[in-house]
């Protein structure tokens, strides 16, 4: 693809050093329109297949995370952590739901409406609308940036202040369970412990496989965007010698359109990644006052 | 609010192919450089025109 592209820029190239010895401006103009053409369709062919990838690949990260956090929370109940497992769950879910929607349904739209603004601002020389799309592309990164901050801050704040009480509330079982009942009541608050230590092990080990898969969900897109930002930006490098400056502007444009994606891509991943590893360390953090 | 936003985009971007097709097609006369202008408060007044409405 980017050897076609190439191709298509030093063929531009030729012919505009003929067409400007004719002296006719119409003429390097229309194959300047015709290499533009080409190029875009190029582009084209393969950005709707990168949205889509990436469209799919948050919806896959925020239904693992469905199908996930309810048996994290339950083994986190398990383990005594259950003013933590209710306090987090509903909050975890519904900012997990909410900042799915907030990419898929206004962050991915706008990305879309940026880049067509960032085309069709290169087609002419005198109407040139390139801020208006690096104002969408700039955009999207802060509304990002804001969702993930809130996450964060929402979580570590509800588990800090909720862990404690749930230490109290194991230690208070414990010491039932041993006073309480008779002659036996000292076996059994020992045997309470080992069941909040054991369920505190599955609970770990669950969270560490949840952590791999939605890694392994989001590693082959993050790769792949990866790579196809880098080859954009140099392609446009390697294009500056011979192309025009709105054909380098227009690659580099879409190299930043991809980098946006792959920030957005790599922000849901480690957004979950942290929710995952935030309930583990709460219960874990309830369990050190025993 | 998305469909309104790329309603809008696309109003742009017909604006803009408007535009360079009337600059591409515009003879080389003394009015050249006052139809650009008018050209490109229209392009401006589609970019604003949410405001307006």
């Amino acid at each position: 693809m980017f050897g076609s592209i190439l191709i298509i820029i030093v063929i531009h190239s030729i012919f505009k050093a003929i067409s400007d010895g004719l002296e006719n401006k119409s003429i390097s103009q229309i194959t300047y329109y015709v290499q533009y053409i080409l190029i875009v369709t190029l582009i084209m062919s393969n950005f709707a297949d990168i949205i889509a990838l990436a469209k799919t690949t948050i919806q896959n990260l925020v239904g693992f995370s469905y199908s996930l956090l309810p048996i994290l929370l339950t083994l986190m109940m398990t383990t005594g952590n259950i003013v933590s497992a209710g306090a987090v769950q509903p909050i975890i879910l519904f900012l997990i739901t909410f900042i799915g929607n907030i990419i898929t349904g206004l962050l991915l739209p706008l990305i879309l409406i940026g880049t067509a603004l960032s085309i069709i601002s290169k087609v002419s020389d005198k109407v040139q609308i390139d801020k208006l799309s690096k104002y969408f592309k700039s955009s999207v990164v802060w509304i990002l940036g804001v969702c993930l901050t809130i996450f964060v801050g929402v979580l570590s704040l509800e588990g800090t202040l909720t862990s404690s009480v749930d230490g109290v509330t194991a230690k208070t079982a414990k010491a039932a369970v041993s006073n309480f009942i008779p002659v036996v009541g000292k076996i059994l608050g020992d045997a309470v412990d080992t069941v909040i230590g054991c369920s505190n092990i599955l609970k770990n080990a669950v969270g560490i496989v949840g952590v791999i898969v939605v890694i392994g969900i989001c590693v082959l897109p993050i790769i792949k965007l990866t790579i196809l930002t880098a080859t954009y930006y140099i392609a446009g490098a390697l294009c500056q010698p011979i192309a025009d400056d709105k054909i380098v502007s227009l690659l580099s444009g879409m190299g930043d359109t991809f980098k946006v994606l792959l920030a957005m891509l790599i922000s849901v991943s480690v957004m979950l990644v942290i929710g995952i590893t935030l309930v583990v360390k709460i219960s874990n953090s309830g369990l050190m006052y025993r | 609010m998305i469909e309104n936003l790329s309603l809008w985009a696309e109003q742009i971007i017909v604006a803009v192919i408007i535009a360079t097709i009337i600059e591409m097609i515009l003879p080389n006369g003394n009015n050249k450089k006052y139809i650009k202008a008018v050209i490109g408060v229209y392009v401006l007044f589609t970019i604003i025109s949410p405001i307006f409405r």
